[in-house]
């Protein structure tokens, strides 16, 4: 029996001194300090601390068949080490989110590599969210922007409009706070420990090839066909009138006018310069020898247009308006204003499905960002 | 107290390997390859 106490003794003595330096570890490097902002950022329920492998050979050609999407402590992507270094956030729903594509070859990285190359050391951090409108980029400024240390970007620039069309009242999307947020003892040690992203990390390089879990990407490649697409709107005038009451639209493109100027001030009273970059699911429509075409309707029980009543030209007039009025705010209010209607794509290879584009078409849209940016953006 | 001063000995070494992992995985290239890649060819130049 003294025997068995005294070995326990020693056990407890090694256990005692691993862990009072991994305790004193944590402390000191690990963001328990950071509690409360934690708390007030989770309301939003963004993934923060968040490293996944997606496979995606089934969505575009690329190098490698498996990505690395990757979202740091504090819920953004792609930026830097040093958060106050972060001259432009970008913000948007999924297509700034671009979850499928690796952090290597998002938008935003081509944009801050395009920087580099003309020798400007601008960087770019991405705070995208899937299927996030106008309404949830307001409240970030109340529960994200300021709960992250030292973050303040001189340039805000939003990728917006998809997800602030065609919006029916109280739609779920909008209603992003979570009160009551289920506590996980996992994901509230994860996300604060310093030690668990080095543990995953030796884990990983001493593992076989690929020791990460990798996800298949549950979306599926749009098929891209010209042979159904047509030239003229489902709706004549009349229909587009019972339309837009049915789906409430001028009370919505009037709800998204007023969110822009919730924006545009809350920004400027934060030193800041807001820049509009129109978005749309692009793919949808094309213009071939000035004439405009659109996908068909499409009657599937989740259409790619969000509607099986409008057609790709009816997305396409309708979407501009909502341009428009993006494009008068911006004048009026003193807001930067970038149409990506302007920006020419291939269709076929640019996008995996109607909205999203694949490495190829962030390329070529981080580079024409570049080229409106690259005279107004200063350090 | 000898054996005190043994065990504060071990804890502060293993304080400050764990330290410098977290620091050179984080902040040195050549680590932060391995980590994230298993990318072992880093040029020094």
């Amino acid at each position: 029996m003294k025997h068995f106490l005294k070995i326990n003794k020693k056990i407890l003595h090694i256990i005692l001194l691993l862990l009072i330096p991994v305790f004193f570890i944590e402390l000191i490097y690990g963001n328990w300090q950071d509690h409360y902002n934690f708390k007030r950022i989770e309301k939003l329920d963004i993934l923060k601390n968040f490293q996944v492998n997606y496979k995606i050979g089934h969505l575009y050609d690329s190098e490698s068949e498996i990505i690395e999407y990757t979202r740091d402590t504090w819920g953004l992507r792609g930026a830097s080490e040093n958060i106050k270094d972060i001259d432009i956030l970008v913000i948007g729903g999924s297509t700034t989110d671009q979850r499928y594509i690796s952090d290597a070859d998002t938008y935003d990285q081509v944009l801050e590599n395009e920087f580099k190359k003309n020798g400007k050391n601008i960087k770019v951090a991405n705070a995208g969210n899937s299927a996030h409108s106008s309404y949830a980029f307001i409240k970030y400024f109340d529960l994200w922007f300021p709960n992250v240390p030292n973050l303040n970007p001189k340039y805000y620039l939003f990728l917006i409009g998809d997800n602030d069309f065609l919006r029916f009242k109280d739609d779920m999307r909008d209603k992003l706070i979570v009160n009551n947020v289920k506590f996980s003892l996992k994901r509230f040690l994860t996300e604060r420990s310093i030690l668990y992203p080095l543990i995953r990390k030796i884990k990983y390089v001493f593992s076989e090839s690929k020791g990460r879990t990798i996800y298949i990407s549950g979306q599926v490649y749009g098929d891209y066909s010209l042979n159904e697409w047509v030239n003229k709107p489902n709706f004549n005038n009349d229909e587009f009138i019972q339309f837009s009451k049915k789906v409430n639209y001028q009370n919505n493109l009037k709800n998204y006018e007023n969110n822009l100027t919730i924006l545009i001030n809350k920004i400027k009273s934060l030193g800041g310069i807001p820049i509009f970059v129109t978005e749309s699911k692009r793919r949808a429509y094309t213009f071939v020898e000035n004439k405009i075409y659109g996908i068909p309707l499409d009657n599937s029980p989740s259409p790619s247009l969000g509607n099986p009543d409008i057609n790709g030209v009816d997305y396409f007039y309708m979407m501009k308006s909502l341009h428009e009025s993006t494009k008068d705010i911006s004048d009026k209010k003193g807001a930067i204003f970038i149409d990506l209607n302007d920006l020419e794509f291939d269709l076929r290879k640019d996008f995996w499905n109607v909205g999203h584009n694949t490495p190829t078409g962030n390329l070529k849209k981080g580079k024409y960002l570049y080229s409106k940016l690259e005279k107004i953006i200063s350090k | 107290m000898k054996k005190l001063i043994k065990s504060i000995i071990i804890m502060a070494i293993i304080f400050i390997s764990l330290s410098l992992l977290i620091y050179l995985t984080n902040n040195i290239e050549f680590f932060n390859n391995i980590m994230n890649d298993k990318n072992f060819n880093y040029s020094w130049n």
